[in-house]
C-alpha cells in the first residue's frame, strides 16, 4: 500500500543541518499494524508526519496506493489527508469548545456533508464507541479515555485505509490507554493500516510489525509472528 | 465546507471569548454609529437651511445696488454703484410682465421701545407687497394697506418675537411705539417664519420704506426683493429687471441679481460637502475599529494554532482555513455594522425628538455607505490574520509553536 524510497528530510537549526529522515526506505502493506520507537530526535514523529502528508520531504519518492503523492499540490495533499489518512494525537487535539458530536462531525463539516447526515453518522459512531449519552459534553467534561477514543473515533468516521497514532496513550492511565489500545488494534483486525509512533516499549512490542529509528534511518525492521499480546500497558 | 457550517463554526469562536467579541463590536458599532449620526446632523442641517430659504417662496430674485458677479455669495452690501435703487426703480419693475411683486427694502439698526421695555433691532422699511413677495403671515391685525410706498405713514408691524418681547401678553394692536427717535402705531403683528437672507423676521419691526428712509436719513434703497410669477418665468423676470433698470440707470448695468434658487443650490452643495467632511472623518473610527479587529484576530490565530493544525491534518485545505477566520472577521464587523446602525438611527431619532424644530435625517447613501465600508473593512483587516493562519505549517501549528 505504501511505498518509500530514498525519503530525507533536513531541517535547518542555526549553522547546523538536522538531517530528521536519512534515505528511509520502508514499505508497509494493507493491514499492517506497525510501532515505530526511537529515542526523542530519532525521527519517528518526521516519519509520521511524512505519512500523514503534513510534511514533504527533500527528495524521495511517496507512493500510495501506487500514486506519487510527492507531487502533489497542497489542495490535493489535503483532500487525500482526509480521505485516505487518519490522525490520532498524543494531547487528543479536541477543539474544546466543540462538544463530543461536533468535534467527531469536523471532518465530515469539512468535506461538505450535510448536517442531517452528518448527525446521523456521528450518532452511530458514538453509540457504537459508548459514548452516546456524552454527545453533548464538552471534551472538558469528558474523561482523558473518552477524549482519546472521540478523537479516534473523528479520525476513522470517513473511513480511511491508513491509521497514524502518535503516542495515543501517552496521556492516559493504564486502564484508559489499555481501553484506547484495544479500540486501535479492533481497527486494525477490521483491516485498517495502523501505524503507532510510541516511546512506550510495552505499546510497541504489541504491534507484529516493529520498527526502530536512531538518527534518522530505520536500524531495525522486524516482524514479529506472536506479538506481545499480554503485555500490560 | 457550506457556508451555514463555516458561519457556525465561527460562529463557536466567536461566543467562546466573549469579552474578545464584545471588544470588537464595541469597537465597530461605535464607529457606524458615529458615520449615522454625524451624516444624519450634516443631512438635517443641510434639509434645515434649504427649507428655510424656501419658505420664503422659491420664485424670489433679490436686487442689490452694484455691479457684482454673484452666485450665491454674499450680498455685496456695500454696493459700488454710481447709482443708487430707488422707490421709483422698484415701481418701474412692477411694469415689467414677468415680475410678480417688486418690493422696495430699506434697512437699518435702531432701537424699538414700548413703555419701560427697549430692544435695539434691524428695522424694515419696505411696501405693502412685502408679504405677498416673502409669504408672510400676519398674526394679528393687518399689514400695510395698498398706499404710495413714497408716503411716511407712521404705522409698523411687528415680528412675533419683538411683540412677545415688548408686550408680553398684551395686545399691541392699536398701541404706539418708539422707533428711534419716532412714534409708530402698531397695525399688526407677524407670524413666525424661515429667515430671510440673514434676517430673522420674527425679530424686527416693518415701517413703511419712506418712514425708514426718513428715520435712517438714507435716499436710496438697500435692495429691491421681486418675484416672478411663475418658477419657469423666473429667468424671464431676471432678464426684464436687468433690462429695466438699465433703461433707468443710463443704460448701466449697475445692479446685481441674486436668485433664491441659486441661493439654496449654492447652500445645499456647501453643506452636501461638509456632510460628506464629517462622514470621512467619522469613517476614519471604522479603520481604527478594522485595525483592532486584525490585532484580535491576530492573537486568535497565535492562541488557536493547534486548532488550525487539526484543521489542516482533517483535511481541510488552505482557502478552507482562510475561510474560517475570515468568516469570523466578517461576522464581527456585520455584527458590529448592525448594533451601530441601530444604535445610530435611534440616536438620531432622540435627537429629533429633543431637537423637533431641527429635522436630522439619515440619509439613505449614509447607511449603504457605513455597512459597505463595515464589511470592506472586516474582509480587508481580517483577511491579514486569515492569510497568516492559512499559511501555518501543520506540524508546527499541532505542537503549538
Amino acid at each position: 500500500m505504501i511505498k518509500l524510497r530514498d525519503i530525507c528530510r533536513s531541517f535547518e537549526v542555526g549553522d547546523e543541518t538536522v538531517h530528521a529522515l536519512d534515505h528511509i526506505n520502508l514499505d508497509i502493506a494493507q493491514g499492517e499494524y506497525l510501532s515505530i520507537m526511537g529515542a526523542s530526535g530519532s525521527g519517528k514523529s518526521t516519519l509520521l508526519n511524512m505519512l500523514g502528508l503534513l510534511d514533504i520531504p527533500n527528495s524521495g519518492s511517496y507512493q500510495f496506493e501506487d500514486k506519487e503523492l510527492t507531487t502533489l499540490s497542497e489542495e490535493k495533499r489535503a483532500s487525500f489527508r482526509r480521505d485516505k489518512i487518519g490522525f490520532i494525537f498524543q494531547s487528543f487535539h479536541l477543539i474544546p469548545r466543540l462538544t463530543a458530536a461536533g468535534n467527531l462531525e469536523l471532518p465530515l463539516m469539512l468535506m461538505g456533508m450535510s448536517p442531517s447526515e452528518r448527525h446521523k453518522l456521528t450518532s452511530e459512531v458514538l453509540e457504537d464507541l459508548g459514548l452516546a449519552d456524552r454527545a453533548k459534553h464538552l471534551p472538558k467534561q469528558l474523561s482523558g479515555g473518552q477524549q482519546q477514543r472521540v478523537a479516534i473515533a473523528r479520525a476513522m468516521i470517513l473511513k480511511p485505509p491508513l491509521l497514524l497514532a502518535d503516542e495515543p496513550t501517552g496521556n492516559l492511565d493504564t486502564h484508559s490507554g489499555t481501553e484506547v489500545i484495544k479500540v486501535l488494534e479492533e481497527l486494525n483486525a477490521s483491516g485498517i493500516t495502523l501505524l503507532v509512533v510510541t516511546h512506550d516499549l510495552d505499546l510497541g512490542k504489541r504491534a507484529k510489525r516493529r520498527i526502530k529509528m536512531l538518527d534518522g534511518r530505520i536500524i531495525k525492521d522486524q516482524v514479529q509472528e506472536k506479538p506481545a499480546e499480554k503485555v500490560i500497558l | 465546507m457550506r457556508a451555514p457550517d463555516a458561519f457556525h463554526f465561527s460562529w463557536t469562536a466567536l461566543t467562546a471569548y466573549p469579552a474578545r467579541t464584545t471588544l470588537i463590536l464595541l469597537a465597530m458599532s461605535i464607529g457606524v454609529a458615529s458615520v449615522i449620526i454625524l451624516t444624519s446632523l450634516g443631512e438635517g442641517a443641510r434639509q434645515y437651511v434649504k427649507g428655510q430659504f424656501q419658505m420664503l417662496g422659491s420664485n424670489l430674485l433679490i436686487v442689490l445696488p452694484g455691479r457684482t458677479e454673484t452666485s450665491g455669495g454674499l450680498p455685496p452690501l456695500l454696493g459700488t454703484s454710481p447709482r443708487d435703487l430707488t422707490i421709483d426703480d422698484a415701481l418701474a419693475l412692477k411694469r415689467s410682465r414677468s415680475v410678480q411683486y417688486a418690493v422696495p427694502v430699506v434697512v437699518g439698526a435702531a432701537p424699538v421701545s414700548y413703555g419701560s421695555r427697549e430692544r435695539e433691532i434691524m428695522i424694515y422699511g419696505s411696501g405693502h407687497e412685502l408679504t405677498n413677495a416673502l409669504e408672510l403671515s400676519i398674526l394679528k391685525g393687518q399689514f400695510f394697506p395698498a398706499d404710495d410706498p413714497r408716503n411716511a405713514v407712521s404705522i409698523c408691524v411687528l415680528g412675533e418675537t419683538l411683540s412677545q418681547e415688548l408686550f408680553q401678553h398684551k395686545n399691541p394692536i392699536g398701541e404706539w411705539v418708539r422707533v428711534g427717535e419716532r412714534r409708530f402705531r402698531v397695525i399688526g403683528v407677524l407670524r413666525k417664519k424661515g429667515q430671510s437672507v440673514g434676517m430673522d423676521m420674527s425679530d424686527t419691526a416693518i415701517i413703511p420704506v419712506a418712514s425708514a428712509q426718513s428715520l435712517f436719513n438714507i435716499p436710496s434703497l438697500f435692495r429691491i426683493i421681486a418675484t416672478s410669477r411663475s418658477k419657469e418665468e423666473l429667468g424671464r423676470a431676471e432678464q426684464d429687471i436687468i433690462k429695466v433698470i438699465r433703461q433707468r440707470h443710463d443704460g448701466d448695468d449697475d445692479i446685481t441679481v441674486l436668485r433664491q434658487d441659486a441661493l439654496i443650490g449654492t447652500f445645499d452643495e456647501i453643506l452636501k460637502t461638509l456632510t460628506w467632511a464629517v462622514a470621512g472623518i467619522a469613517a476614519i473610527s471604522l479603520i481604527v475599529a478594522g485595525i483592532l479587529i486584525m490585532n484580535v484576530m491576530l492573537v486568535s490565530v497565535s492562541q488557536r494554532k493547534a486548532e488550525v493544525g487539526l484543521l489542516k491534518a482533517l483535511g481541510a485545505p488552505t482557502h478552507q482555513v482562510m475561510t474560517l477566520f475570515l468568516s469570523e472577521a466578517l461576522m464581527l464587523s456585520l455584527a458590529g455594522g448592525l448594533i451601530g446602525l441601530i444604535l445610530g438611527l435611534v440616536s438620531a431619532k432622540m435627537i429629533n425628538i429633543w431637537i423637533p424644530d431641527f429635522p436630522v435625517q439619515t440619509p439613505l447613501w449614509a447607511i449603504a455607505a457605513a455597512l459597505f465600508i463595515t464589511i470592506v473593512t472586516g474582509l480587508l483587516f481580517g483577511s491579514i490574520p486569515a492569510r497568516q493562519a492559512a499559511k501555518l505549517n501543520p506540524v508546527l501549528a499541532l505542537s503549538g509553536k
